[in-house]
């Protein structure tokens, strides 16, 4: 059992299994003594629990149900117990998925994490974010198109950027500003850190043969954010969201790049950010 | 027929776009954009109606003829359907 501060969420964090966490999670580790206002436990069980409870809510092709004012959600191989607002929550996994156990957990609690960031206002984007100039810069894309390849093109001329999270920083406001913080769950990649610096741009990536920006409407920015981010189940949670995406548009630098796999992707990129080459 | 519920519309710059939120999506596809004469059609659907009922609504509001704003009500429609997003 450990407690970490996680984008500003003090978590008391019970994981199983140390193949995904144990590189990522450590630089997030805070004293015992610190008090948590979240708390996380993971535990492996050979039989999940048959809860009975009133039906609250289907989602799709889950049923939620209230347990003592716990929600439960059972399906063949994993339950969750949460509270309303996710600062409470237990995951079982069942013994049976043997192997897969270290990859499910850190799923599951990735998007429970995501769950209970969105509830205090942050959210999660699909996106490769680097630190220049103590500002980050996002880079957003479907799977596969590149977004590891672009920073690490932007590594190779800027030997000094961090890689803040390689896979969904959180992004939050606070104080009239955008902020942009790591957190251990960077996906396939370890490369995370604990840092929380504003926002400069959020760029969306495609893959072209020619080096272009091209700029985006306003409402193909909403678009895309609602596509890269997390879904909360609940309506008031998407209201939250979609009114924090409003803001970020009218804010900040939102566009996409057209790109291939070279040193003038970069530069096309960094002239619309920065208004100059270095 | 009507929307069904579960549909939020917001104006985002001069477009709207409908986003499914609460236990219509798990995942947010399906959104869609719309124009102001999809915005105008989309809050007509908000209650029951016939396919009659908003072509007069288009007429009324819009310089087209019945036949434009028919064939356009019918496409409309479709792309609703595709969705799942009507309940007839």
């Amino acid at each position: 059992m450990g407690k970490y501060n996680i984008a500003g969420i003090k978590l008391e964090f019970n994981y199983c299994f140390p193949d995904f966490f144990d590189e990522r999670i450590k630089k997030y580790e805070i004293s015992d003594d610190e008090c948590v206002n979240a708390r996380m436990n993971v535990r492996v069980s050979d039989c999940l629990e048959n809860i009975k409870g009133t039906l609250k809510r289907k989602i799709k092709h889950h049923e939620i149900y209230d347990v003592n004012g716990k929600n439960v959600v059972t399906t063949k191989n994993i339950q969750l117990i949460y509270n309303d607002d996710y600062s409470d929550v237990e995951i079982v996994l069942n013994s049976a998925l043997g192997e897969r156990l270290p990859e499910i957990e850190y799923i599951y609690t990735g998007m429970n994490f995501c769950a209970l960031a969105v509830k205090r206002g942050i959210f999660p984007l699909h996106a490769s974010a680097i630190e220049y100039n103590q500002e980050a810069i996002l880079f957003s894309a479907p799977s596969g198109t590149g977004k590891s390849t672009h920073v690490n093109l932007w590594k190779g001329i800027f030997p000094e950027i961090k890689i803040i999270n390689d896979d969904k920083p959180l992004v939050m406001y606070e104080n009239n500003e955008f902020y942009v913080s790591g957190s251990p769950w960077s996906g396939k990649s370890i490369l995370n850190d604990n840092v929380k610096v504003p926002l400069k741009a959020i760029v969306f990536l495609r893959q072209s043969p020619e080096n272009y920006v091209k700029e985006l409407e306003d409402h193909e920015k909403f678009i895309e954010l609602i596509r890269n981010t997390y879904h909360p189940d609940l309506e008031e949670d998407v209201m939250n969201l979609l009114d924090m995406f409003e803001l970020l548009i009218k804010e900040k630098i939102i566009t996409s790049l057209y790109c291939n796999i070279s040193e003038e992707a970069v530069w096309t990129i960094y002239k619309r950010i920065f208004g100059e080459e270095k | 027929m009507k929307i069904k519920t579960g549909y939020v519309l917001r104006e985002v710059g001069n477009q709207c776009v409908v986003v499914p939120v609460g236990e219509t999506a798990v995942t947010f596809n399906g959104i869609i954009t719309l124009n102001k004469t999809g915005k105008y059609l989309w809050e007509l659907l908000q209650e029951d109606v016939t396919v009659d009922d908003l072509v007069n609504g288009m007429l009324s509001k819009y310089d087209v003829t019945k036949e434009v704003a028919t064939k356009d009500i019918l496409e409309f429609l479709e792309v609703l359907r595709k969705h799942q997003i009507l309940v007839e």
